[in-house]
């Protein structure tokens, strides 16, 4: 995993964050070496601090899908429900560098900031300005879709900013981007950044889903 | 009543694209499932779907469906997708057709393949969910409500009614847009019109029936206010594990049919089509190609359109992808829907109305909104076609509503595949006198307008499309009919079923061991010419299962002193159902008077062993033993052949006797077995049975002598029905190196019956015709064992 990440986030905070979040030194909160001081996160056994699924469409079992969770102290557990051939829960426990580093990364791909409402409009100017270029010689559009397509979601818990100088506690805030049809709607749409990033986070939540069964397995 | 809300919020999933209206057209370059057809929405909701290949013209609209060889599985689904392609050729409308747990062949915790691949294919064809599924962003049960779009609010409505259930005929939606199509008459979707098309059903509310505030979807919830339980649309989102939902319901086939009806959606106008679906086998060139692969979602359809007019829409593309990592159960069994009873007596305008009292007086049968009445039987048609009789539903007070015979409008000639042979022939053989159980008395409101002297369209559910025909004019034998003895004592019901119940044991050992006896012959072990009935080791086997018989039947029917010896004290043969002599078989001299239970036992014994002595011999007799030290696959072929016919029959005999011992002891009425039962059953489950034995033996077989890919050639029917589609191809073991006759004798005898006589000339034609023999040897037998329950099947003993 990179870790030049920081001159990104300098530039995602200077336009975002900077003017109001704070590094906070609390127990069981604290900023890392290669995070900017104003991404904290909780290191508490107890707190979800990743947590990703993808939910099959047409299946209706309430076990859900593959799910993925990583906690404050580094652990991650991969559960896999009964219908699926990897069946059960698989845990490892992630270094602490590593699990920074995928929270700066889930966060410069904009996990924290994704907006489902603006990424659909985005969507729909855009399909509307592709139908209107394309003919077919019958009817003159083209249609597409996918049936049951999975829905996928990425909830990444940070700490919330608070005022320099405060002395309250953090709270954690829990950020979730969820989008159904991401590979469809990306492979459609691919200049469309907020899909292609959140298709990104995806790829790289699926890697550490295969490193934790294998190491669980091993 | 206000109507609950369920507000979509900023963090849900993405929704689907309203299509947009470009130069008049209704049209947009991507939109999901939005409606009963894939790319109806709100600004285009009269949106219908065809399949790939339908321009607008009528004919035949040929889909081949594959499985591509360059990923895994592709072997493994071959079975599922032929399965699944003879299942949308049938068109058949099914209730029942969620079989859970221990019902189906699916162990716990895999999920059927062929059930997700039917709900896919579904989409690929144009079909798109009949509920509001996952694409609407709504959570948990309100994805059930009935499909449509959210309105001008952007907001769907989620009040389910006074009844609770969501997806019936009174939720309240608020403003959304219906786009699931209704019938007219009743709104209920678990019930198909004779006619499918604009005069029938309908998306504009308007249309709704009086009372009914939105259009009812099949779900399986739904379902039971029709009490017809466990039945579900197959395009419902929302499958389960360890859930087999191979078949279609009448919802289903109804948007098919409706599609087919054409650009004018009038039926039987020049623009209608035949859907007929065709397995292209391994390979990535066809209509449809399915993939298993590890990186998409469970499993999908992807699929592009293209407009052929302002609302309606052609397939141009599709593929389905299934992802690996999920426990996958491949069906290993050819299967063929098989319909229950598809009459559904609906009281509703459409049923045939008479006797108003004044010639001027006019009468509208309104149904309360839910219950229908619930046939509980209705007639074995040949495979061919299935054909509601005529039930007769009387509405309370008046008029009397009969539904007439019901119209067979037999789709265009369909050919499944290379080698079936379509029959759009209605030769419907109703066996068996529908009863029908009304669960609610219909209201029946005479304020309505209609004329007179009208007659409505009746709603029979006609199988429209027949996909094989059976080479032999193998009509299962009559169901019997007569009635149920009632034994007077306890002492003479435990006769009864205990000469049931031996018969049924004797039969079982006289096929396994005059089977064995043949295999031996095959193997090599005994000479080729050997008799078996005389075989030392054998006759002594047939011997103390005779013996056994006859022991048993002395115990518990032979009075006081537990020996058949015409005492007064045994049963009497006439009160336990037994005629004054003993029917034969196939003139093998069981023609006898019976006046006490050793005739009794003698009769039973004789019709037993000549039934299978005949089922054997009409195997065996003419084949020749081929040699496993030089022919080995034909050897194989030739003792899997007797292997699995011998199963099929010691099966049936099980389950039937199962099911007869039921009904002797009070448990249940119904015919043993009674494919047109409905699901659950004492004789449907016993037809299930036999269906399954019946399939595993086509399969065995057809993979021991099928040639390289271990298919038969040919499309089968099997005696009960059950369909079997081919492989198309030209590899089977030729019938002549099987050494079988070229003729299937009539297992009764070589004069009249001719039940299975016919050529046979080919493996398909051997297989149909040893299950043939099969399945009237053991109707003889059942019959003769308990004679009280229905008449001797006159191909017995022709």
């Amino acid at each position: 995993m990179s870790r030049s990440t920081p001159h990104r986030w300098s530039a995602v905070l200077g336009a975002a964050l900077v003017a109001t979040v704070a590094l906070v030194a609390v127990p069981g909160v604290a900023a890392e070496d290669g995070l900017p001081a104003t991404l904290a996160y909780s290191h508490a056994a107890s707190d979800v601090v990743v947590r990703y699924v993808e939910l099959p469409g047409e299946l209706a079992e309430t076990g859900g899908g593959t799910t993925l969770t990583i906690r404050g102290d580094g652990s991650a557990t991969v559960h896999y429900p009964a219908y699926m051939r990897r069946a059960g829960d698989h845990t490892t426990a992630l270094p602490r560098a590593e699990v920074d580093a995928l929270v700066a990364s889930l966060f410069v791909k904009g996990v924290s900031q994704f907006d489902g409402s603006a990424v659909r409009q985005q969507l729909r100017s855009a399909e509307t300005a592709r139908a209107a270029a394309l003919t077919t010689g019958e009817g003159g559009v083209v249609l597409a879709a996918v049936t049951d397509a999975s829905t996928t979601i990425v909830e990444l818990s940070l700490a919330a900013a608070v005022p320099a100088g405060a002395t309250v506690l953090p709270q954690m805030v829990t950020h979730r981007a969820e989008w159904r049809g991401l590979r469809n709607d990306l492979a459609q749409h691919p200049s469309i950044t907020a899909l292609a990033n959140l298709a990104a986070a995806r790829a790289e939540l699926r890697t550490v889903i295969d490193r934790v069964h294998t190491e669980a397995t091993r | 009543m206000m109507g609950r809300r369920a507000n979509l919020g900023a963090a849900l999933p993405a929704l689907v694209v309203a299509v947009v209206a470009i130069g008049g057209l209704v049209a947009g370059p991507r939109t999901a499932c939005a409606g009963a057809y894939i790319f109806a929405g709100e600004s285009n909701p009269n949106v219908v779907a065809h399949p790939k290949g339908y321009l607008g013209t009528g004919g035949t609209v040929s889909v081949s469906v594959c499985v591509d060889p360059a990923f895994p599985h592709a072997a493994d689904a071959a079975i599922s997708l032929q399965n699944l392609v003879a299942t949308y050729n049938a068109l058949l409308p099914t209730t029942g057709n969620l079989v859970f747990g221990g019902s189906n062949n699916i162990p716990s915790g895999f999920i059927d393949v062929e059930s997700t691949l039917v709900h896919e294919v579904g989409h690929c064809l144009g079909l798109a969910h009949p509920n509001l599924a996952t694409e609407s962003g709504l959570s948990g049960n309100d994805r059930n409500y009935t499909k449509a779009a959210n309105g001008a609010d952007n907001i769907y409505g989620t009040d389910p009614g006074s009844d609770g259930v969501i997806g019936s005929s009174d939720d309240v939606r608020g403003d959304d847009v219906n786009l699931h199509w209704f019938q007219r008459a009743n709104n209920n979707p678990f019930t198909i019109a004779g006619t499918v098309d604009t005069s029938s059903y309908s998306r504009d509310p308007s249309a709704l029936p009086a009372g009914h505030n939105f259009a009812t979807n099949a779900d399986r919830t739904v379902s039971t206010l029709y009490g017809v339980s466990n039945t579900e649309a197959v395009m419902q989102q929302g499958a389960f594990s360890d859930e087999d939902q191979r078949q279609l319901a009448h919802d289903d086939v109804a948007t098919l049919r409706y599609a087919m009806s054409g650009l004018d959606e009038a039926a039987g106008t020049g623009d209608d089509y035949a859907l007929v679906l065709t397995y292209a086998g391994q390979t990535s060139s066809c209509d449809i190609v399915v993939r298993f692969d590890s990186v998409s979602s469970f499993a999908s359809c992807s699929v592009g359109g293209s407009f052929l007019n302002g609302t309606h829409v052609r397939i141009t593309s599709a593929s389905i992808s299934m992802n690996t990592g999920y426990n996958w159960f491949f069906n290993d069994e050819f299967s063929f829907p098989t319909p229950t009873p598809t009459s559904t007596p609906t009281l509703t305008p459409t049923t045939t109305a008479t006797a108003t009292p004044t010639p001027t007086a006019t009468a509208t049968l309104t149904p309360t909104p839910t219950p229908t009445p619930t046939p509980t039987a209705t007639a074995t048609a040949t495979p061919t076609l299935t054909v509601t009789p005529t039930p007769t539903v009387t509405a309370t007070p008046t008029p009397t509503v009969t539904s007439t015979a019901p119209t067979v409008t037999p789709t265009p000639t369909v050919t499944p595949t290379a080698t079936a042979t379509v029959t759009p022939t209605p030769t419907v053989t109703p066996t068996a006198t529908p009863t029908v159980t009304p669960t609610a008395t219909p209201t029946v409101t005479p304020t309505v307008s209609a004329t007179p002297t009208a007659t409505a369209t009746p709603t029979p559910t006609v199988t429209p499309t027949p996909t094989a025909t059976p080479r032999f004019a193998c009509t299962p034998p009559p169901v019997p009919t007569g009635p149920t003895p009632t034994p007077v004592t306890a002492a003479a019901e435990v006769c009864q079923r205990t000469i049931a119940k031996e018969a049924a044991k004797l039969v079982s050992a006289r096929v396994r061991t005059l089977h064995k006896c043949e295999d031996r012959k095959l193997a090599g072990k005994l000479p080729s010419g050997t008799l078996c009935e005389t075989e030392p080791k054998t006759a002594a086997k047939l011997a103390k299962a005779a013996s056994k018989l006859t022991k048993k039947i002395a115990a518990r029917c032979g009075g006081d002193n537990d020996v058949c010896d015409g005492d007064p004290t045994e049963e009497d043969p006439a009160a336990l159902g037994f005629a004054a002599d003993c029917p034969d078989f196939g003139a093998s001299g069981c023609s006898f008077g019976i006046f006490d239970c050793a005739d009794v036992t003698a009769c039973v014994e004789c019709i037993a062993s000549a039934a299978t002595v005949r089922s054997t011999t009409g195997l065996f007799d003419s084949m020749s033993p081929a040699d496993p030290s030089v022919a080995k696959d034909l050897n194989k072929c030739q003792r899997t052949i007797g292997k699995e016919a011998a199963r099929l029959a010691v099966a049936r005999d099980k389950t039937v006797q199962k099911c007869w011992d039921g009904r002797l002891r009070g448990r249940h009425d119904d015919l043993c077995p009674d494919r047109a039962a409905i699901p659950g059953s004492n004789g449907r489950k016993a037809a299930d049975k036999i269906q399954k034995a019946e399939a595993r033996y086509v399969s065995k077989i057809c993979r021991a002598c099928g040639g390289s890919d271990k298919s038969c050639d040919d499309s089968l029917i099997g005696p009960g029905g059950s369909f079997f589609p081919g492989s198309g191809n030209a590899d089977d073991t030729a019938v002549a190196a099987i050494g079988f006759g070229a003729e299937c004798s009539d297992v009764a005898g070589a004069s009249g019956g001719a039940v299975c006589l016919g050529p046979v000339a080919t493996l398909g034609d051997l297989v149909e015709c040893v299950a043939c023999l099969s399945d009237l040897a053991g109707s003889c037998v059942d019959t003769a064992r308990v004679p009280g329950f229905g008449a001797y099947p006159c191909g017995c003993n022709p």
